[in-house]
């Protein structure tokens, strides 16, 4: 037979074939109970729930627009950063081609020093800009923000990266569902990656925010258990702001203040057709930098900062609840099953190490291939070339997801357990975190 | 030199003695007795006739009376700052003093240094333009330099003292002038300052405001920008202040310490009329005269200089600017003048006539554009009329003669030269020109020539006429 000359193939066949419910269950249970529901199962309520109200939305949003174009509120957009200079006049010009125009951009220069206050000023000579302030000393991200806040006079706030390249339409499709429902504080935009084609690791996370942020989103929007709108694009109402007095001191703002938001009983919503695109970091080392400071902040601030969402109290909301536990679970407890799962393998069932690990790839190339299918399917309007050609990098989203950003993600838990690294982070100056810190923030 | 002979110009000549000098009002003034002095003295009693007195002076037609050094003289005119920088120097001593003691040094040095350059002067008469009349004043006085003093009496802001009394009305036409004059590297200008001017008005006095962008209220307070590390709040001071003390709006902490819990990364305006809160105030413009408001950007920003003459300026003062070329030419050729030159002709067309075996020719080139081009080049200017001068120089022969017609023509005769010859000379000379224009002003030359044979039919009085037909 064929099959006799490659013996390691017959072996595998063989251990595959004898598989039964109770095997599978032992060898895989990382994937059966933990990814398979999450990633690939809630992506089914997008073909089955979400697409076929599509003309609802639609309808919806058709009597939203007439409403939103009749008041014509203001909208004020805040790009608060530090040496961003290189990006602003492409974002001031896109201002100028949003279907939706009045907005007041207001840019704050968080004490860059580079010539960032130069191109901002000329830009605002122009009338690119309508404020733009310069503070001397660096304060922050939270910091920058508020002073922004400060300035604004729109009924609506826009929080925007400064190397964000909003869709011309972006700006009113992330403001139209404040009209659809008047309970909804937050709106979160769809962040794409504008660098995709730069490396591999772009692409990569090219494919994981459309399936994350894409499909992940909009499914946790529906379940009414959105947690974080990303600050590279996210709208919220500026009454509501400015009673929680903004953002509080960072990293991890966009969580934090999408968590006080809900505090208040504020609904979040999560519109995959506003549309923006970002630049992500293009090597493995930058990308790592960049999620360790973002998975500190799930201990800093669901465990730490907003653990009372988690007691019993007189304002207890089960869906809260839902939403910090399952963060929580989610990121932190299915990372040290993760790891138990390997040391299973590893130390257990050495014996079929191989096969084990050849089986789990298989069945996270497909779960990847049907969820990058779904996030397709819902982005279908606002698809483009690159999105088919990331077709070709699935087969690497096994190893990325599953196993590079858990590392990373393990790392950066431990090291802020154990040791508050987030307070250390140059991300934030020196002086805002010791404060911080000094009060346990 | 004693210099003893002036002439006192006042308008009460009964009162006033003069000892060494005559005494007379501006309508007595002889315009020889003027020639004939040295210098003048203006009676310092009364500022409005002696502003009247030095007006004149300056205005007149005559170079050796408008260069002459004036001397104010000892009285309530002195007061005035700009009267007393307008005229070459005061004299502190009373009336009966006069005329001036040989011990005045800087005076007798100005009266020494007019004089010979008065007669450097070729043309002291007739119609001069006010910028050459300028040029020979700034000249005859090479080592001062026209510093503008700043004053509220005069619209511009800045007064040129000395040289303000060339002009009928006291306004910003002076510094066009002036502006001009330095453009065309006839003067050299240091930097004073800068000084804005209404755009409508032309105006100097503008009041500068800081308004608010949204309603252009100039009714707006500042205040310093907080931010709370502890918890990221930014805003007002004023939002911070509680009593005595500050504290956090959002997390009511207290604030102790700058630079250890808060600090103040910038300021922050707001509006007393419409309160609207923004970070950077409007500036703008509203003029004293004629109060229309205007951004700073769009008033007219000038510079400030003080002048004194350049070496291409000093070389127009004495001959013009159309007569520098001719003079040059004098310098380094056989040069008639037109009265000569037509005398020569006659002449020469007498004796080809009569003897019938040589024949001459005369060659007309006219170089159109040399004033343009001396504005265009500058300093280097001199440098080009001197290469131009030089190729006459390296093509006509000892025994040619030439004189200049109009402003440009040269007017040549080329003796013993047949129409062949004077073509081959012709050639040769536009050739040259246009290597030199080439050269120095990468345009080609705007140069015309023409040979005419020397006989019966010649009109030396339509030579310059004849390039154009």
């Amino acid at each position: 037979m064929f099959l006799d000359s490659f013996p390691q193939i017959q072996s595998f066949l063989h251990f595959v074939y004898y598989l039964d419910s109770e095997r599978i269950l032992h060898y895989f249970w990382s994937f059966i109970v933990i990814d398979l529901p999450r990633y690939v199962l809630l992506d089914f309520l997008i073909l089955f729930v979400y697409i076929p109200m599509r003309g609802i939305r639609r309808k919806r949003n058709r009597v939203a627009r007439t409403e939103l174009f009749h008041d014509r509120p203001l909208v004020s957009v805040l790009v608060p950063g530090k040496n961003e200079g290189k990006h602003i006049p492409r974002l001031a010009e896109s201002m100028q081609h949003q279907t939706y125009s009045n907005i007041e951009l207001i840019i704050v220069d968080d004490g860059s020093d580079d010539n960032t206050p130069f191109v901002c000023n000329h830009l605002k000579k122009k009338g690119l800009i309508d404020h733009f302030i310069r503070n001397e000393e660096s304060g922050g991200k939270a910091s920058a923000a508020n002073t922004a806040l400060y300035y604004a006079r729109g009924r609506f706030i826009i929080h925007l990266d400064a190397d964000a390249h909003l869709n011309n339409d972006a700006i009113e499709r992330i403001i139209l569902p404040f009209f659809v429902d008047p309970s909804i504080g937050m709106v979160g935009g769809d962040v794409r990656v504008r660098n995709d084609t730069d490396s591999i690791t772009t692409r990569l996370q090219a494919i994981e925010y459309m399936k994350g942020i894409s499909v992940g989103r909009t499914i946790a929007s529906m379940l009414g258990m959105l947690r974080i709108v990303s600050g590279a694009f996210g709208a919220f109402r500026t009454d509501v702001l400015r009673e929680l007095n903004g953002w509080d001191v960072g990293p991890g703002l966009d969580g934090d203040i999408t968590l006080k938001f809900r505090n208040l009983g504020w609904r979040i919503y999560h519109e995959p057709t506003a549309v923006c695109y970002t630049h992500v970091p293009d090597t493995p080392r930058k990308l790592a930098k960049q999620r360790v400071r973002w998975d500190r902040s799930i201990i800093r601030f669901r465990g730490r900062k907003h653990s009372g969402i988690l007691k019993a109290s007189k304002n207890f909301r089960v869906l809260d609840f839902t939403a910090v536990a399952e963060n929580i679970f989610s990121n932190v407890f299915l990372n040290i099953l993760w790891w138990i799962y390997v040391f299973q393998i590893v130390f257990m069932d050495s014996e079929f190490l191989g096969r084990i690990v050849i089986i789990n790839y298989i069945l996270y190339f497909i779960t990847n291939v049907i969820a990058y299918t779904i996030a397709m399917i819902l982005s279908e309007e606002t698809l483009h070339r690159n999105h088919y050609a990331l077709l070709w990098f699935l087969p690497l989203m096994p190893f990325y997801i599953g196993v590079y950003l858990r590392v990373v993600r393990t790392y950066a838990y431990l090291s802020e357990f154990f040791n508050r690294a987030s307070y250390h982070d140059p991300w934030n100056p020196w002086k805002v975190s010791q404060a911080a810190k000094k009060d346990g923030l | 030199m004693a210099v003893t002979s002036f002439l006192l110009l006042s308008q009460n000549p009964d009162k006033i003695v003069a000892d060494g000098g005559e005494v007379c009002t501006i309508e007595e003034l002889d315009t020889q007795k003027a020639i004939d002095s040295y210098f003048f003295v203006l009676d310092g009693d009364d500022k409005d006739s002696a502003i009247e007195m030095l007006r004149f002076i300056r205005s007149h037609p005559n170079t050796k009376i408008y260069l002459k050094p004036v001397v104010l003289g000892a009285g309530v005119a002195q007061q005035d700052t700009i009267l007393s920088a307008a005229v070459d120097a005061v004299s502190h001593t009373n009336e009966t003093s006069f005329p001036i003691s040989e011990e005045q040094e800087e005076l007798i040095n100005k009266i020494v240094a007019t004089q010979s350059y008065q007669q450097k002067i070729t043309s002291i008469l007739g119609q001069q333009q006010i910028s050459l009349r300028i040029l020979r004043f700034i000249s005859s006085r090479k080592h001062i330099e026209q510093v503008p003093i700043m004053t509220p009496e005069l619209l511009t802001g800045h007064s040129y003292p000395m040289l303000e009394q060339f002009f009928d009305s006291v306004d910003e036409s002076i510094w066009k002038m002036l502006e001009l004059l330095k453009n065309q590297h006839l003067l050299e200008g240091r930097f004073i300052s800068k000084a804005y001017h209404c755009t409508h008005c032309e105006s100097a006095f503008l009041n500068f405001m800081e308004t608010c962008p949204d309603c252009k209220s100039a009714n707006i307070k500042s205040d310093e920008l907080v931010h709370h590390f502890r918890c990221g709040h930014a805003a007002a001071m004023q939002d911070f202040r509680t009593g005595d003390i500050l504290v956090c709006p959002k997390c009511q902490q207290g604030l102790k310490h700058i630079g250890v819990d808060y600090d103040k990364p910038s300021l922050v305006f707001s509006c007393n009329d419409c309160q609207h809160v923004f970070a950077e105030p409007v500036p703008t413009t509203k003029c004293y005269r004629c109060g229309r408001r205007t951004n700073p950007e769009d008033q007219i920003q000038r510079t400030v200089y003080a002048y004194k003459i350049s070496a291409l300026g000093a070389n127009v003062a004495l001959f013009g600017q159309e007569q520098l070329f001719t003079k040059l030419l004098k310098e380094n050729l056989d040069f008639m003048d037109n009265a000569g030159f037509q005398r020569v002709i006659v002449l020469e067309k007498s004796r080809v006539e009569r003897y019938a075996i040589s024949t001459s020719c005369v060659l007309v080139i006219d170089i159109k554009g040399l004033a343009d081009a001396l504005v265009e080049l500058g300093e280097r200017g001199l440098g080009f009329y001197k290469d131009l001068v030089n190729a006459f120089v390296e093509t006509l022969r000892k025994s040619d003669i030439l004189t200049v017609v109009g402003r440009s023509a040269v007017t040549i005769l080329l003796t013993e030269t047949n129409e062949e010859g004077a073509h081959l000379v012709l050639e040769r000379l536009m050739e040259n020109i246009e290597h030199i224009f080439e050269q120095s002003l990468s345009i080609p030359s705007n140069a015309m020539g023409k040979v005419i044979p020397v006989n019966n039919e010649l009109n030396m009085n339509q030579l310059a006429l004849s390039l154009s037909s």
